[in-house]
């Protein structure tokens, strides 16, 4: 509960420290606000505890989701500094939206009762959907903010639709109950059923599942960089760790029903994701795609639902995290420095005059395609490995097919940063910049050697 | 707790009945006034206005987002305040644990109210 | 303190790290004593283990650090095994590690790359670390490719002369046939046992018979892996031309420590291996080939350093006959006093080398004593220990592998004398050729020995000279002390003479031996220092046999011949064949349906919202129809 309040807190700090005109404080505060978080986080490990009438609960399922999301936010933060440099106009304001925004994504692994699940998703979306039109004079960035609210907006009356129904059927908004009803009845009823339907759909579109995933090119395309960064891995993993927990917290009874709408969800995601991916000529849209086709992978793991799903997508989430944070964060500094569109071309001799860029990218690249030693070889090894244990062997032969895919799109770049020649020069970094590169690299490097450290956690 | 009744989709017809009724209520009534209330026609009453000056230029035109900053405003608060029903109903039983957890609430939502007039969203002219 | 045994690795890790990080601003004499200091620590670390194990306070123990791998079949720690056998090694590698670390300060002080030498030679300490003690096959084999990592980078350290760069490569490309080998070993010992784990492997061992088929498989596997690394034959081509690199990396790694990972492997590994009688004697067959082919070879070489890299084979040759004789401990003995010997060998040729300002011929060297006093005592020192004087160390080590022989078979004892009578020979011919006579080179031109060159030097010397007395048979009224050492890691019979053949069996034998030993000096002597015969130059032809031994019998160009060539020649057939009209064919095909397909698919994303709203619904839609059909 302390990383919660901690969290909400930090964001009406910040959002006053607009009348001091003091920037140099803005990122330190918020950086100190997440570390405490992280701390009063860490301290609730092995503390089992109900809160407010049984509508949370903190396990070590929400301890371990919470602080993959703060290492996160964390890493975000200390590319701000940076990427906020020219704006002078309301700089603290999207810090705060940022943090509010947050508290509903903890929020998102820590629900035990469907109002909690719905107020967390509100909490996260709401400001997201200011965030992405915070560019205020760009139209793509008010375009996307126009298309993700009124998209998340339908999904959100569709996912209230499906909660009333799941109501009408058991009576109770309480997660166990709702389980314990599953499980006493002998036949799901088609109200149920549809009800389940209408809350997977609605939360595969907050996490881009295909084919409820048209909003995310564009947005994450038309939002400021870094917002898109903060989409692409902290609402991403909230939005997974929520499916997680509702669908074993409440739903695993019905298991059979559900598992046939993920099949086509990862299916579709991993055609979408990597066939659209492949074409495209922007680095940043090529992202938003293959941030589809790891939410196939994602979803491999809630699919398999067996004792293995929480710590490989604990473990995936950890490593996507870190490599998406990484190459939008290379991303940011190429786009502003050659004031382009973020193709691939502007890639170019990247590895000359910045090697230390071109060494990120490259783990994270390599990260994303699953290449030891990097994290992402073992988070997939992982999902793969869970899913197979419940027998979905050919969901994961369709998925080694789509990471082959992946290969041709993620080491484009690397072939752009280290085999072609342009007059690039140094590009020019702050501190903050730099650390968080450091963290996420040497992170993704040390948990692809020794991924024990996250996979026995839970 | 389990309901102790399995419902189903014909269980929820009352429900279907009572919004009928709502929504026929409505139409009726609409319709019954269109048909029943007197009708006067003459080419000055159906013009658009009857203050005796021609309509000018296009009704749609853009005025100051103020308004729309203060309506929404209001409704915030209007709506936040709602929270208080449920809680001066049971204002006994919540005890003094009640009152502090209002008035941090309210402290909340105070903070708010001051961010806004300290970025002078009330200020007609700047 | 058995619980940080970690600390020995740490430091060369730390160092390869702070060096190799800071190889642009730390300063070149900063760089070589400190990776010195740190394996200095190792080996004081190493040397506090194996006093805590004298005393007794300790026994051998697995030391678990961190899980590594732990799916559910495949459970790997990151552990280690400390037990007499890894402690000898460690002692090894980080005692001869540091006065070669210490000789190369001196060395290496002119090179511009001084700082990346250090750092690399820090990560082979630490690789060479990691092999001898982990817990497990796996993380040994992580070792086992480090090592092999360094060493292909520290031969082709002067990377812009090409031949030094084909030699690393050649030196890497042959040991992945032997690392193929151990990957197969470790695979099919997995099948087998459902583990890795050391004790857990050698535990179930109780449970199979000798000449068990799929453990034959296992050791045949591991066998070849260390034939790839210990260079033998097949595999051996690859040590002479790793003489590329800088001497001192020839004295650690081609001669000291990596190419002894083999023996390790198979002395670690002894409970298998005496499971399956067709490999030990296969391992004894290539031991003895090795011994003498390399010993023959090594008679007409005249480059200084390939006459030691072929005596490293041969006396690796002298290990793997031990081995199949499964005198684990006698092996293990040799490979100690080898470590000392020739370091100690390499070291001072280096000095030569460096006093001759890198003439390695020693057809133009000579009488060379004179202006090196130092380095021509410990050079003898070094001779007499390779040739097995009394009371030198090779002589105990050397003993101890003829004895066993014999007592095996009379006509192995023959062959392995007739390679000491070898070894004796080639030994003494540099010797008196480099160093005695007159001076045939041009540019000798002697600076002053520098402390950090000569002190390791004599610390080698000493150790040479010495190293034997660790384990002084009873004939001499020793216990066998580093025999009863080891014993407990180590399966297998322990060299007993007693048992088989009296001491004056015993004695016979040594005289023997040692009067055929003078006889060859004696030879040597009288066509280097009384004849004054100088080996021809490489133009001259030769008789058949001098030519086919001056042409290392024709190995390399076998190999070119049956391997390359067609290897080549199948490439060349094959390219316009298979290449292009099927295997590019077929990427291509891929590649090209997979473009088109994205190029469709992309076009849904048309950026209208209405149309996005549109298959959600329908999508919507198509679940619900799908929930209420099924």
């Amino acid at each position: 509960m302390l990383t919660l309040i901690t969290i909400a807190a930090t964001g009406i700090i910040i959002l006053y420290t607009t009348f001091f005109k003091s920037r140099k404080l803005l990122v330190p505060i918020a950086i100190t606000g997440a570390l405490t978080a992280l701390a009063f986080n860490i301290s609730d490990w092995n503390t089992n505890q109900l809160l407010f009438n049984n509508m949370m609960k903190i396990d070590n399922y929400s301890v371990a989701f919470n602080s993959v999301m703060i290492l996160s936010l964390i890493l975000i933060l200390l590319l701000s500094h940076q990427y906020f440099k020219g704006v002078d106009k309301n700089v603290s304001e999207i810090y705060s939206l940022l943090f509010f925004s947050f508290t509903g994504a903890c929020l998102l692994t820590s629900f035990n009762n469907f109002t909690m699940l719905f107020i967390g998703i509100e909490t996260m979306s709401i400001p997201l959907y200011v965030l992405a039109g915070s560019k205020k004079f760009s139209i793509r960035s008010n375009e996307a903010s126009f298309k993700y609210f009124i998209m998340g907006s339908f999904a959100t009356a569709i996912f209230l639709l499906g909660v009333a129904l799941v109501y009408g059927v058991t009576g109770s908004f309480n997660m166990s109950e709702v389980s314990e009803y599953i499980s006493a009845t002998a036949k799901i009823s088609s109200l149920m059923k549809l009800g389940i339907l209408f809350i997977v759909i609605s939360i595969g579109f907050k996490i881009a599942a295909a084919p409820f995933h048209f909003w995310a090119p564009d947005v994450y395309e038309g939002s400021p960089t870094l917002v898109t960064t903060y989409m692409a891995t902290v609402v991403k993993v909230a939005g997974i760790a929520a499916l997680l927990r509702l669908l074993t917290g409440c739903f695993i009874g019905a298991a059979a029903e559900w598992q046939h709408i993920l099949e086509a969800f990862i299916i579709l995601s991993f055609v979408i994701g990597n066939f659209g991916a492949i074409q495209q000529q922007s680095v940043k849209r090529m992202l938003a795609y293959s941030s589809i086709s790891h939410t196939g992978f994602m979803l491999l793991a809630i699919i398999a639902i067996n004792q293995f799903s929480a710590s490989s997508l604990l473990y995936y989430s950890l490593s996507y995290s870190l490599a998406t944070i990484a190459a939008f964060a290379v991303l940011i500094l190429v786009k502003n420095y050659k004031n382009s569109d973020a193709s691939y071309e502007s890639f170019n001799g990247l590895a000359k005059h910045n090697p230390f860029l071109a060494f990120v990218m490259l783990t994270a690249m390599l990260s994303m395609t699953g290449i030891p030693i990097t994290a992402g070889f073992f988070a997939k090894y992982y999902v793969f490995l869970a899913s197979v244990k419940s027998g979905y062997s050919w969901l994961v032969i369709c998925a080694i097919i789509a990471a082959l895919v992946g290969v041709a799109y993620y080491f484009r770049i690397i072939i752009n940063m280290y085999y072609k020649e342009s007059n690039s020069e140094k590009i020019i970094k702050d501190n903050y910049f730099v650390i968080s590169l450091i963290i996420a690299t040497a992170i993704t490097l040390a948990v692809g050697i020794l991924p024990q450290f996250i996979i026995g956690l839970i | 707790m389990l309901p102790e009744k399995i419902y189903s989709p014909s269980d929820y017809i009352p429900i279907i009945i009572q919004s009928s009724i709502v929504l026929g209520f409505v139409i009726t009534a609409m319709l019954l006034t269109h048909l029943l209330g007197p009708k006067r026609k003459t080419k000055q009453k159906l013009l658009n206005f009857e203050c005796g000056i021609e309509g000018m230029g296009n009704a749609r035109s853009p005025f100051s987002v103020k308004y729309f900053l203060i309506a929404i405003l209001f409704v915030l608060f209007d709506v936040e305040v709602i929270f208080m029903y449920p809680w001066a109903v049971n204002f006994r039983e919540l005890n003094i644990l009640g009152f502090v957890e209002m008035l941090i609430f309210s402290f909340v939502l105070l903070s708010g109210f001051v961010y806004i007039i300290l970025k002078r969203a009330f200020v007609w002219e700047k | 303190m058995l619980a940080n045994s970690w600390l020995v690795l740490l430091f060369p890790l730390l160092g390869f790290l702070i060096t190799g990080i800071g190889y642009k601003r730390l300063s070149a004499s900063f760089c070589g004593v400190f990776a010195s200091l740190m394996v200095f620590a190792s080996f004081l670390y190493s040397l506090i283990l194996f006093i805590g194990f004298k005393n007794g306070d300790s026994v051998a123990s697995i030391v678990n650090f961190a899980d590594w791998i732990n799916s559910e079949k495949l459970n790997i720690s990151f552990g280690f095994m400390i037990d007499p056998l890894s402690l000898t090694m460690m002692m090894i590698i980080t005692g001869v590690g540091f006065l070669i670390h210490v000789f190369s300060i001196g060395y290496m002080h002119n090179d511009l790359r001084v700082n990346t030498y250090f750092s690399q030679l820090n990560l082979f300490t630490f690789s060479m670390l990691l092999l001898v003690m982990s817990s497990n096959y796996l993380l040994m084999f992580v070792g086992w490719e480090g090592v092999g990592l360094c060493s292909y980078l520290l031969i082709g350290f002067w990377y812009r002369e090409k031949a030094f760069n084909n030699a690393a490569r050649k030196a890497f490309i042959i040991n992945r046939i032997g690392d193929l080998g151990f990957i197969i070993g470790l695979i099919a010992m997995f099948t087998c046992f459902h583990s890795l784990d050391f004790t857990s492997v050698f535990t179930q061992t109780l449970k199979f018979e000798s000449g068990n088929t799929i453990i034959t498989f296992i050791t045949l596997m591991l066998f070849l892996g260390a034939i790839g690394k210990s260079a033998q034959i097949p595999l051996f081509t690859w040590l002479p031309d790793a003489m590329a690199g800088p001497t001192p990396v020839s004295a650690l790694i081609h001669a000291a420590t990596m190419v002894t990972a083999g023996v390790y492997l198979i002395a670690r590994s002894s409970a298998l291996f005496i499971l399956s009688p067709v490999t030990m004697n296969l391992i004894l067959i290539v031991g003895i080939a090795t011994t003498l082919l390399a010993a023959f070879i090594a008679l007409m070489q005249n480059d200084i350093k390939k006459v030691l890299a072929y005596s490293t084979i041969s006396q690796l040759g002298y290990m793997f006959v031990a081995l199949g004789l499964s005198a684990f401990t006698s092996s293990v003995f040799h490979l100690t006093t080898h470590a000392f010997f020739k370091a100690l060998l390499f070291l001072a040729a280096g000095s030569v080398i460096h006093a001759y300002k890198g003439e390695q011929d020693i057809r133009k060297m000579g009488g060379i004593r004179k202006t090196l006093p130092l380095t021509y005592i410990v050079f003898f020192t070094g001779v007499l220990a390779i040739s097995g004087i009394p009371p030198f160390s090779g002589f105990f080590s050397k003993d101890e592998i003829l004895s066993a022989a014999y007592q095996s078979n009379i006509f192995i004892w023959l062959l392995l004398v007739i390679g000491a009578m070898l070894t004796c020979f080639y030994m003494f011919r540099l010797l008196f050729l480099v160093f005695h006579g007159s001076n045939r080179g041009d540019t000798l031109d002697i600076p002053k020995q520098k402390k950090v060159m000569t002190i390791p030097l004599v610390m080698l010397a000493i150790l040479s000279f010495a190293g034997g007395f660790l384990n002084i048979p009873e004939l001499f009224g020793g216990n066998f002390n580093f025999t009863n050492f080891l014993k407990s890691s180590v399966y297998g019979n322990f060299f007993k003479n007693e048992q088989l053949h009296s001491d004056q069996t015993e004695i016979i034998l040594l005289l023997t031996v040692l009067s055929l030993s003078c006889i060859t000096i004696y030879f040597a002597y009288h066509k280097y220092i009384i004849k004054h015969i100088i080996p021809e130059p490489d133009s001259v032809q030769r008789k058949l046999i001098p030519n086919v031994i001056y042409r290392k019998f024709y190995v390399d160009e076998l190999y070119y011949s049956i391997i390359i060539k067609p290897y080549n020649w199948i490439a060349d057939k094959m390219l316009p064949a298979i290449e292009k009209h099927f295997i590019d064919f077929v990427v291509n095909s891929i590649g090209v349906v997979t473009m088109a397909v994205g190029n469709r698919l992309r076009l849904i994303q048309t950026g209208n919202i209405g149309f996005y709203m549109f298959i959600m619904v329908a999508a919507i839609i198509t679940f619900i129809a799908a929930i209420v059909w099924f």
